[in-house]
C-alpha cells in the first residue's frame, strides 16, 4: 500500500522526472503525482482531490491561496535563482545544485516527520472493545442502521467506528471483515453469511 | 524502454519476462528464432500495431497513448479482453485455487477453510462480474460497431442503445478489486500460525500477480473501451438522426 503522497508541481519536464525517479529510487511506498499548474492542472483542485501529506513546487509555479491547506509540507525547489522566495512559508527549500546526499537528507527528514505522525494517529492497533462488538455485528450481517439501534447510538458514530475498524486492520470489505473476525474467534461461522 | 515492431521478439520477452503472459493471451507461439515483432504477430495474425500498445502499456505504467489505441476497432479489443478472461478463468484462478486445495487437504486448521471458502466466495463475484461482460457489454458492442459499419440498425438495438448505453456499465464497476485487497491483507498480517508457510507464500505471489493483471485489464477497459464505445455511440445516434444509417 502507499503510505505517503506527494504532488509535484514543476513546470519542466526534465525536472519533473528528475524528481520523479529520485523518490522513487529513495523512497518506497510513496505515490507522486506529476503536475504543472503553469500550463494546464490547477494545484488547489488536485490537493483537494488528492490529499498530498506533501507538496513540491518549483519557485516559478508559486502560487499563494495554495497554502491554505494545514497538515501538509511545502517544499520548494529552487530553480530559478534570480526570483526571490520568502522561506518562511515553506518546511524545507531544495536547490537544483544541491548535492545527492543533501537532497535526500532533507527529503528523508520530512519522510520521517511523516511516518511519526502517521505512526501516532494509529497508535493503537488493537480494537476497542466497542469497535470489537461493532465488527461483530458486521459480521452478523447487521446494517449500519440496525447495529445502531441495537447498540443505542446514532447512525453517524457507527460509521465513524467502521471507518475506524477499516483503518486498524486494512480491511475494507464486509466479508473480508467477516473473515477478520472468524479468525480471531468474535463469531463463528453458523452467525456469518460466509458459509 | 518502449517496444518497437523492429525490435526482435526474443529479445522482448528477455526485456520483460512479464510480457509472456500477454504472448500466451494473443496465442504467439514461442520459438521466435530471429523473428521480429512484426513478423512473428504477422505470422500470428495479430495486428502488430495493436500487439504493441497492449504490450507498451503493461510493462510502462506512465506509457498509455489512449488515442493511439483508439484508432483499432471494437472487436480488436474485445477479442483481447475476452482471451484475458479466459487467461484468468481457465489458467491463473485454477492455479490459485489447487494451492489451496492442496492445504486443506494436508490437513490445516479450519481457520484455513474459512481463508478458502472467502476466496471461493470472491471468485463468485469475479465469475458474475466476467459474465456479465462476456453476456451483455461485449455483445452490446459488437452489435453497435456492426450496425455501425454497414450503416444498417434495427429498432430493437436502437432501442437497446437509447435505454443502455455504455454509462450504465461504467456505474456498475464493482468492488471486487477490494475484496482480492483484502485477501491479500489478512494473508500477510492475520494468517493464523501454521507449520509450512511455503504454500501460502506461493498463494500470495500468484494473488499479487492476479492482482496487478486485473487493473491493468480494467485500465483497458477504462482507458480504451469505454471511451471509444461512448464516441461510436454519438456518432451513430447522430448518422440515425440524419438517416445515414438506415432502420432495417
Amino acid at each position: 500500500m502507499k503510505n505517503i503522497k506527494i504532488i509535484v508541481d514543476i513546470s519542466s519536464y526534465l525536472i519533473r522526472k528528475a524528481v520523479l525517479s529520485l523518490i522513487y529510487e529513495n523512497f518506497s511506498a510513496t505515490e507522486v503525482i506529476l503536475i504543472n499548474s503553469k500550463e494546464k492542472n490547477n494545484l488547489t483542485a488536485i490537493t483537494q482531490a488528492k490529499k498530498p501529506d506533501i507538496i513540491l513546487l518549483d519557485n516559478t509555479n508559486i502560487v499563494l491561496n495554495d497554502f491554505i491547506f494545514k497538515d501538509i509540507y511545502f517544499l520548494c525547489i529552487i530553480v530559478d535563482k534570480t526570483a526571490t522566495i520568502n522561506h518562511d512559508i515553506f518546511d524545507e527549500t531544495l536547490s537544483i545544485e544541491d548535492s545527492q546526499s543533501t537532497i535526500i537528507h532533507k527529503l528523508q527528514s520530512i519522510f520521517n516527520k511523516i511516518n511519526q505522525s502517521k505512526i501516532k494517529q494509529s497508535k493503537s492497533e488493537n480494537l476497542s472493545i466497542r469497535e470489537k462488538e461493532i465488527l461483530k455485528a458486521i459480521s452478523q450481517g447487521f446494517t449500519n442502521q440496525e447495529i445502531a439501534e441495537k447498540l443505542f447510538l446514532s447512525i453517524h458514530t457507527i460509521t465513524t467506528h467502521r471507518k475506524n475498524i477499516t483503518a486498524k486492520l486494512g480491511i475494507k470489505t464486509i466479508s473480508g471483515l467477516t473473515l477478520y473476525a472468524l479468525l480471531n474467534g468474535l463469531v463463528n461461522l453458523e452467525e456469518t453469511k460466509l458459509k | 524502454m518502449k517496444i518497437n515492431k523492429f525490435m526482435k521478439m526474443a529479445d522482448v520477452i528477455h526485456l520483460n519476462y512479464h510480457l509472456l503472459s500477454v504472448l500466451y493471451r494473443f496465442k504467439i507461439n514461442l520459438g521466435f528464432g530471429e523473428k521480429s515483432v512484426e513478423q512473428s504477430c504477422k505470422q500470428n495474425d495479430i495486428n502488430p500495431d495493436f500487439f504493441l500498445e497492449i504490450a507498451n502499456a503493461f510493462i510502462d505504467k506512465d506509457y498509455f497513448p489512449d488515442d493511439k489505441l483508439q484508432n483499432f476497432s471494437l472487436s480488436i479489443i474485445i477479442d483481447y479482453l475476452q482471451a484475458t478472461h479466459r487467461y484468468y478463468t481457465e489458467e491463473k484462478i485454477p492455479e490459485i485455487e489447487n494451492l489451496f486445495q492442496t492445504l486443506i487437504n494436508n490437513g490445516t486448521p479450519d481457520n484455513l477453510k474459512m481463508i478458502q471458502q472467502f476466496f471461493e466466495n470472491y471468485l463468485d463475484e469475479f465469475h458474475k462480474h466476467i459474465n456479465r461482460e462476456e453476456q451483455t457489454v461485449y455483445p452490446y458492442v459488437l452489435q453497435l460497431e456492426k450496425d455501425f459499419n454497414r450503416k444498417k440498425t434495427t429498432a430493437k438495438f436502437l432501442k437497446l442503445l437509447e435505454q443502455y448505453t455504455i454509462t450504465n456499465y461504467e456505474t456498475e464497476h464493482d468492488d471486487i478489486e477490494e475484496k482480492l485487497f483484502d485477501l491479500k491483507n489478512i494473508l500477510i498480517k492475520y494468517i493464523p500460525p501454521m507449520d509450512d508457510y511455503h504454500p501460502i507464500h506461493q498463494i500470495l505471489s500468484k494473488l499479487f500477480r492476479l492482482e496487478k493483471d486485473i487493473n491493468d485489464h480494467s485500465h483497458i477497459e477504462d482507458k480504451v473501451l469505454i471511451p471509444k464505445v461512448k464516441k461510436v455511440e454519438k456518432q451513430f445516434l447522430e448518422q440515425v438522426k440524419n438517416k445515414k444509417i438506415a432502420l432495417v
